[in-house]
């Protein structure tokens, strides 16, 4: 009778064991972390060093959290137009290397260009999602309850705002310096009536 | 009258005043004694009593999995492709000129000149004296 007992558990168990094996990772791909687990990183990366900046924080946070929201409110703005600039000359140079392909004309360099390019553009997307949600963070905390969370969000905010800065003047000087002179280039190139190899 | 006999009644006084019989051989006699067939019918009872609920485990299981199966497909179907047309003055087909690169030069420059770096990301914007703090 026993062993039957332990049949019936151990199938019971095994049921269990593979749904989980199964649910527990699509459940949990399908969820970004949380407000309360993104503040406990903040808070274990970025500490408030003395008791008197953490009062001071509680009586002015609420301040600096209504000045958050009118930046909150610029930077969905500046996220839209930036992505779609720059996807936009993804799409341009994109376009252009196929239709010189299609000529049999030599793409290597402008390949090479529109690679490097797209890096820059993922680079300071990641750096700009982040930087985002800092402070979507920063304005979404309690920080009288919670002015570590806070302080860690805004820091961590601020730490990409420093980022954002040098990542958009390297696209600009990239685009205007390397990518625009590949260009020329290729229009010399183009204008003697060279190709220069190619795809066959 | 023999013990082996098969038509004999194999009654043993001692064991009768037992609730339980020892295990009798009514192999030879199948027949003959029907006290043995009292002794093994609830066996047959108790071996086919737990099947019930293990099938029923494993069937809840195997409803839990194509459950989570279906969950785990829908969850990787919900971001649709970007279907949205960019605003790209395309290279048209055929032959590139000269006058086609110029062209996607100029977009470039149009594309570029939406975004302000220095307004965009102003060094203030999180400064404590910005914010108040």
């Amino acid at each position: 009778m026993k062993k039957q007992y332990y049949a019936f558990f151990a199938s019971f168990a095994l049921s269990l064991v593979l749904v989980a094996t199964i649910a527990l990772p699509s459940v949990a791909s399908a969820q970004d972390t949380t407000l309360e687990q993104r503040l406990e990183t903040y808070k274990t990366e970025r500490k408030i060093d003395s008791k008197s900046k953490e009062d001071k924080l509680k009586l002015r946070c609420s301040i600096a959290q209504a000045n958050l929201k009118n930046l909150q409110t610029r930077l969905n703005q500046v996220q839209t137009t930036r992505a779609t600039a720059y996807k936009n000359i993804s799409d341009i140079l994109n376009n252009l290397q196929k239709s010189l392909n299609d000529q049999a004309f030599e793409t290597t360099d402008l390949s090479s260009v529109i690679k490097t390019y797209n890096a820059k553009v993922a680079d300071y997307t990641n750096n700009m999602k982040i930087y985002k949600q800092a402070v979507d963070d920063a304005v979404a905390v309690n920080c009288v309850n919670d002015p570590h969370g806070f302080k860690g969000a805004l820091e961590t905010a601020r730490l990409y705002h420093e980022k954002m800065v040098p990542s958009i003047t390297d696209i600009r000087t990239y685009v205007t310096n390397t990518v625009k002179t590949t260009l020329v280039q290729i229009k010399d190139q183009l204008s003697s009536g060279r190709t220069t190899g190619g795809l066959q | 009258m023999f013990p082996n006999d098969p038509k004999t009644p194999q009654v043993n006084p001692e064991v009768s005043d037992h609730h339980e019989l020892p295990p009798v051989d009514n192999s030879a006699a199948p027949y003959a004694n029907p006290m043995p067939a009292q002794t093994i019918a609830p066996k047959h009872h108790k071996n086919h009593a737990p099947l019930v609920p293990i099938i029923i485990a494993v069937l809840v299981g195997l409803v839990l999995i194509a459950a989570a199966t279906l969950l785990y497909i829908s969850t990787r179907k919900t971001t649709p492709p970007e279907t949205e047309t960019p605003n790209v003055s395309e290279v048209e087909k055929g032959k590139v000129s000269p006058e086609d690169i110029d062209a996607t030069n100029k977009s470039i420059d149009q594309n570029l000149n939406t975004t302000n770096d220095s307004s965009d990301f102003k060094t203030e914007d999180l400064t404590d004296a910005t914010l108040g703090l």
